[in-house]
């Protein structure tokens, strides 16, 4: 077997496939069809673009009358089978007006528009790209332009180019050109931090290559989504100059005008205000809409769970169970757990099976497994946090509440007093804008009912307990003044101070130095025994589990694999994963040979084997192991469990 | 925290001085001549060289800088072309038209926009909040100006229990006073409050979705205290800049308001500036606005130093 | 024999907060005065912990950052002495695979896009050539032809990497810089990865500067290894000397800060 054979078929499934194309780069041929079939409402809008196009450049054909065709005799008229909206205070037809004033406003805001795109694009993606001197200068200079509302600013360029209606055009353009300038700069100041850019100046690319033919594409559909918003406030902004009376002349058709006219008859023919200010109102709304549906398309569609704040409706639906009689020392059991998820195609799929698990005091378990393997939302589920997009069933017994259909209030009453969580990210744990200290105090706040000072220096005890220096000073810091190990060193503090049974420790030292892990390790170590606490230690690192826990808990795609004591499992492990992982983790010695592997990656949700989920990477796998799944029998889920004997050399 | 006000307020009168720069240099981009454009079309050659003489056009350009900031300083900013009045006494007359309807309507928009948009945010996916922002995206597109005009006829021609136009001072009657600014400050109001409803729905469900709340969540903090105090402060935060660029628009829109109810404002002077070529009243009321302008980002940056310690200088 | 890189007392200054006003801005030195070697086909291993410095040596050596002192050599050329721009020939010989191949692959070009731009731009050949060599490249990091018309969000991290691998030799270089390159993956993948780049440095006699964080994995693939602390070098020599004879106070806390598979073993005794 070749090195790479498992790898190198697809690891996406077809739904998966077209799922991800949609969200990033469909081929440029199914574009369109894509557009329709998955983004009706975008499709519809640009069909309404293109209407309103069309009655601009047919208004000569379409229009009953000359739209400047004076009848005094027919003045402020209602709307008639001769005159379909009615005429204006010179007997001139609205209806004919309507239509060319269309032919204006697509003309006006596709002109400035466009000359944005021309002006303000390259310039910005040129000074983004140069950045240093350029940019800063240039922000400097566009600052003091963005000051001045764009309408006003209209107003000084009219002042000096005069009226009509290239100059309106022209005004409202150079107004855009700013605002397209910062926000193409913008997006070539995040695009050239990826690496891709760097990799094409590896690559030997010219600038105008990587700039065009690299960057352009990348950033293109966020520009035409600005672009297509921009018409839309072109619109409102020419409209509202020639209702000032400051954009175009008199003579030509335009929706601003006709409502201005209106407004002097406001009390006699009222209804002349609302053709041209609904005309107005449905273009603005659809160029509105194209943008953010657009914007939308380009983003990948996000869903929005419904979020059930006040009540949880599952305690209400979910059948009473009893909690199993624990011994003394289970602090948490964890009965035939299982959760899955809506993939986006609506298919259900199952992110964890069958969990079952229980927690002692005093002992510190390894929960190790690779990214897919379902460990971080096994300890999600713990604390009752699950998403709300996630579906459960089975058990998490703490005491005799069940965590995973508790009543929110019920649930969140537990998280501090019993059981405690600690994250990866320490400083994204915490508010940006509160000061530790206002955060630290919370649970004791309300878990114990401590005021304001009795909390404050009992954290202050604490933090000096897990080794933070000055603490009565750190604690009127704000988080983006911790370094990761200390943030993480006052979240497990904060974990504590409630004095839980139970710690979910989620890749507390992932994000962490390798020095400042073995710190944070030996912290928990330690706080594990003089709290007398059962310890979850999520990892995906098997030296981490080998260094701090007592048991390990080995999971793959969603199941648990293999249970056991640490010296039991990693000595001589049961399942042939445990075998392969231990055997491909780098070790701190000198390399023999090629590293052996496993070939293949972990199967996502949607796609797990039928029968025992790592057969198709496995190298002991036979043909019982793909018929049925298979059960976790005495600490070990491996058909051959009985027959191998994996042996760990020294 | 001083030093952060030191800073913006120095970085405020760059920008102003930036702006004044603007402001002078309208007249000199005009294709046409300043003096021309004062005298109208039909000046004699001796006219006209009398005023250039008389406003200084012949000297050279920096000098001419140095003598309009000196005078702009002083508080003279110069004789309206048309009016044949002072410029500042024009704007003084006009500038609190527009400051109360702008106050006003950004009272409102604040208030309206801040609590739709936690209102929706945090019911993200129901129908209250589909309705709400269908309502957002709607009243961004109706133009301010057709609105007003559609309140106007409702509640004045229609009702009649509100004025259609014009302008009572507070010192005539401050009861009058708030009468008259209802229907214009709410027009005005509209469309800033859909934008900050808009940017508060989005910024209360990215907050929601951090992970920070997640660790609040799990420490048990109760759900009504991580929205009353982690979720309202920091969509706040990232709500502030968007409120002081609506300000901004709300000026400009107000111009338009301001020709719908006759309010004899700043929008009013300016518009007259434009279509009659009086440029000292131009530069005036531009620079004033700028003023306006800058001042108003200038507390917010404060405030926002106040809320976000990320921001202050260390 | 001379070395195909060296670097000599390399200092590197950032400016941080950027202002129109001169002299407001604050400079932190990212790197300060770094020298060391690389032979030709030698696998030289750059470690440390964040902060340390040991992705700008890379960036420096790539001209993706200027240095604010200092030389660097690459085959008896100054390399600092180019101007804006960088002569192509050197292009060809010095290539890179950064850590996050998501990102590090442009989403907007297939595979065969990627790979055939670069092959073109280098050497020139006619499309049908350049069709075969990239077919040829792909087939060399171990992935099958058909991944040619796939774009970088269809393939897995793993997949995404050897692409990244085989653009990186697409030119033909004689030093590849690799930053984190298996940081990213996982346990599985990340060994996959390891083993083939120890196989492409045999075959092609490729010399590496494999910048990590993680000494374990330095080990597999470097025959010497630098260790950087806070942008200087504390300790640099052959593999074997570092690990068994760590000399540098640094050296040995980062060593006995790995966690070890076989910890288990110390513990049990300590507990019996």
């Amino acid at each position: 077997m070749t090195l790479a054979a498992e790898e190198t078929e697809s690891v996406i499934s077809p739904a998966g496939r077209q799922l991800r194309q949609g969200n990033k780069a469909p081929r440029p041929a199914r574009r369109w069809m894509t557009l329709i079939r998955r983004e009706p409402l975008a499709a519809a809008c640009l069909a309404g673009i293109a209407l309103l196009v069309l009655i601009a450049l047919l208004a000569p054909a379409l229009a009953p009358y000359d739209p400047n065709n004076n009848d005094v005799l027919n003045r402020l008229k209602g709307p008639s089978a001769t005159f379909w909206l009615g005429t204006d205070e010179l007997g001139r037809d609205l209806f004919s007006r309507l239509l060319y004033g269309a032919r204006t406003a697509v003309e006006t805001s596709f002109q400035s528009v466009g000359m944005a795109l021309l002006i303000g694009v390259p310039l910005g993606l040129l000074i983004g790209y140069l950045g240093g001197w350029w940019d800063r200068v240039a922000m400097r200079v566009t600052d003091i332009a963005q000051s001045i509302p764009s309408l006003i600013f209209a107003f000084a360029v009219i002042a000096i180019l005069g009226r009509g209606v290239n100059q309106t055009a022209i005004a409202v353009g150079i107004v855009f050109s700013i605002i397209m300038l910062r926000i193409a700069r913008g997006l070539m100041l995040r695009e050239r931090e990826l690496l891709y850019v760097d990799a094409a100046r590896v690559g030997g690319l010219s600038t105008p290559r990587i700039l065009f033919r690299e960057i352009l594409p990348n950033v293109a559909g966020p520009l035409i989504v600005e672009a297509a918003l921009l018409l839309g406030s072109a619109i409102m902004l020419i409209t509202m100059l020639s209702f000032l009376g400051l954009g175009l002349e008199a003579s030509t058709p335009d929706w601003g005008s006709m409502l201005d006219e209106a407004r002097k008859y406001q009390v006699l023919h009222p209804f002349m205000a609302l053709p041209p200010g609904l005309a107005i109102m449905a273009a603005v709304l659809l160029f509105n809409f194209t943008g953010d549906s657009l914007r939308d398309a380009l983003m990948g569609r996000r869903r929005v769970a419904h979020r059930k704040l006040r009540q949880d409706r599952r305690a209400r639906n979910a059948p009473k169970a009893k909690a199993p009689v624990q011994d003394a020392d289970t602090v948490l059991t964890v009965q035939g757990l299982r959760v899955s998820y809506l993939s986006e195609s609506g298919k259900p799929m199952e992110v964890l099976s069958d969990i079952s698990l229980d927690l002692h005091r005093g002992e510190t378990v390894g929960l190790v497994g690779e990214s897919g393997s379902g460990k971080s939302t096994t300890g999600m589920a713990m604390v009752g946090l699950l998403p709300d997009t996630a579906s459960s069933s089975g058990h998490v017994w703490l005491g005799d509440t069940d965590m995973l259909t508790a009543p929110a209030a019920e649930a969140a009453k537990r998280r501090g007093p019993e059981i405690a969580m600690v994250f990866q990210d320490p400083i994204g744990s915490l508010s940006p804008v509160h000061t530790v200290g206002q955060q630290l105090i919370e649970p004791m706040q309300h878990h114990l009912g401590l005021g304001k000072e009795e909390a404050t220096r009992r954290v202050i005890e604490l933090l000096e307990m897990v080794g933070i220096p000055n603490a009565a000073q750190r604690i009127n810091d704000y988080p983006h003044q911790f370094s990761g190990g200390m943030a993480q060193r006052a979240m497990i503090a904060m974990a504590l101070s409630c004095r839980p049974k139970m710690l979910v420790a989620d890749e507390p030292t992932s994000a962490l130095d390798v020095t400042v892990q073995a710190q944070v390790l030996k912290l928990l170590g330690r706080l594990s025994t003089e709290f007398d606490m059962a310890v979850l230690l999520v990892t995906h690192d098997l030296g981490v589990v080998s260094e701090a826990c007592d048991r390990v808990v080995v999971m793959y795609a969603g199941e648990i694999v293999e249970v056991g004591k640490v010296a039991d499992v990693l000595a001589k492990p049961r399942h042939p994963y445990t075998y392969a992982l231990l055997k491909a983790t780098p070790r701190n010695e000198a390399p023999a040979g090629r590293l052996p592997t496993i070939p293949g990656t972990v199967p996502p949700p949607w796609d797990f084997p039928r029968g025992c989920r790592f057969a198709p990477r496995c190298a002991f796998v036979k043909e019982a192991c793909t018929i049925a799944p298979v059960a976790l029998v005495d600490g070990v889920r491996c058909v051959r469990a009985g027959e191998l004997s994996l042996e760990v050399g020294a | 925290m001083p030093r952060l006000i030191a800073l913006r307020i120095a970085m405020s009168l760059l920008s102003l001085f930036l702006a004044a720069s603007f402001a002078f240099s309208l007249v000199h981009l005009s294709p046409t001549d300043p003096a021309i454009l004062a005298l109208g079309d039909g000046a004699s050659e001796a006219q006209r060289l009398k005023l250039t003489q008389e406003l200084g056009l012949d000297r050279p350009i920096l000098v001419q800088l140095a003598t309009w900031f000196m005078r702009v300083l002083g508080g003279d900013l110069g004789q309206s072309i048309f009016a044949h009045k002072p410029v500042t006494s024009m704007i003084g007359d006009a500038i609190p038209v527009t400051l109360s309807l702008l106050i006003a309507a950004s009272v409102i928009a604040v208030i309206l926009g801040i609590t739709i948009g936690i209102y929706a945010g945090l019911r993200s996916g129901s129908w209250v909040d589909r309705l709400v922002t269908s309502g957002v995206s709607a009243s961004l597109a109706i133009p301010s100006f057709w609105l007003a005009l559609l309140l106007a006829y409702f509640f004045a021609v229609k009702l009649r229990i509100l004025p259609v136009a014009g302008y009572t001072t507070y010192a005539e009657s401050p009861s009058r006073w708030v009468i008259g600014l209802l229907l214009p400050s709410f027009a005005l109001s509209v469309h800033g409050a859909a934008v900050i409803a808009r940017h508060m729905r989005g910024a209360v469900i990215d907050v929601l979705d951090s992970a920070f709340i997640n660790a609040a969540r799990a420490r048990g903090t109760p759900m009504r205290v991580v929205i009353s105090r982690y979720v309202f402060k920091n969509a706040l935060v990232s709500v502030m800049p968007i409120i002081g660029i609506e300000v901004a628009v709300l000026l400009a829109i107000s111009t338009v308001i301001e020709k719908v109810f006759v309010l004899p404002g700043l929008g009013t002077l300016m518009v007259n500036a434009v279509i009659t070529s009086d440029f000292p009243l131009l530069q005036g009321t531009i620079l004033v606005t700028a003023t306006i302008l800058i001042t108003v980002n200038l507390m917010i940056d404060i405030v926002m130093g106040l809320l976000d310690s990320r921001i202050r200088p260390q | 024999m001379t070395a195909l890189l060296q670097v000599k007392d390399l200092a590197i200054t950032y400016r941080t907060g950027g202002s129109i006003i001169p002299g407001r801005s604050r400079t932190f030195d990212a790197v300060k005065g770094v020298s060391f070697d690389i032979a030709a086909g030698q696998g030289l291993g750059l470690v440390g912990e964040s902060g340390s410095g040991k992705t700008t040596v890379g960036r420096a050596i790539l001209r993706l950052v200027k240095p604010s002192r200092g030389s660097i050599k690459f085959d008896g050329q100054e390399v600092t002495a180019f101007g804006s721009n960088t002569p192509l020939s050197f292009r060809r010989d010095v290539q890179v695979v950064f850590q996050d191949p998501r990102s590090s692959l442009n989403p907007r070009r297939t595979i065969r896009d990627t790979l055939a731009q670069v092959i073109k731009r280098h050497f020139d050949t006619p499309d049908d050539e350049t069709q075969r060599r990239a077919a040829e490249l792909l087939d060399k990091v171990q992935l099958p032809s058909y991944h040619l018309d796939r774009y970088p969000s269809e393939l897995s991290g793993g997949q995404q990497q050897r692409v990244a691998i085989a653009r990186a030799l697409a030119p033909q270089p004689r030093l590849l810089v690799c930053d984190e390159p298996v940081s990213a993956l996982d346990v599985s993948t990340q060994s996959q990865i390891l083993n083939l780049l120890s196989d492409l440095r045999r075959d092609l006699n490729l010399a590496y500067l494999f910048i990590s964080h993680d000494l374990a994995v330095v080990r597999q693939v470097s025959d010497f290894v630098v260790v950087m602390h806070r942008g200087a070098i504390v300790e640099q020599g052959p593999c074997e000397t570092i690990y068994t004879e760590p000399q540098a106070d640094y050296t040995k806390l980062l060593l006995s800060s790995v966690p070890a598979l076989d910890a288990w073993k110390r513990r049990a005794g300590l507990n019996a």
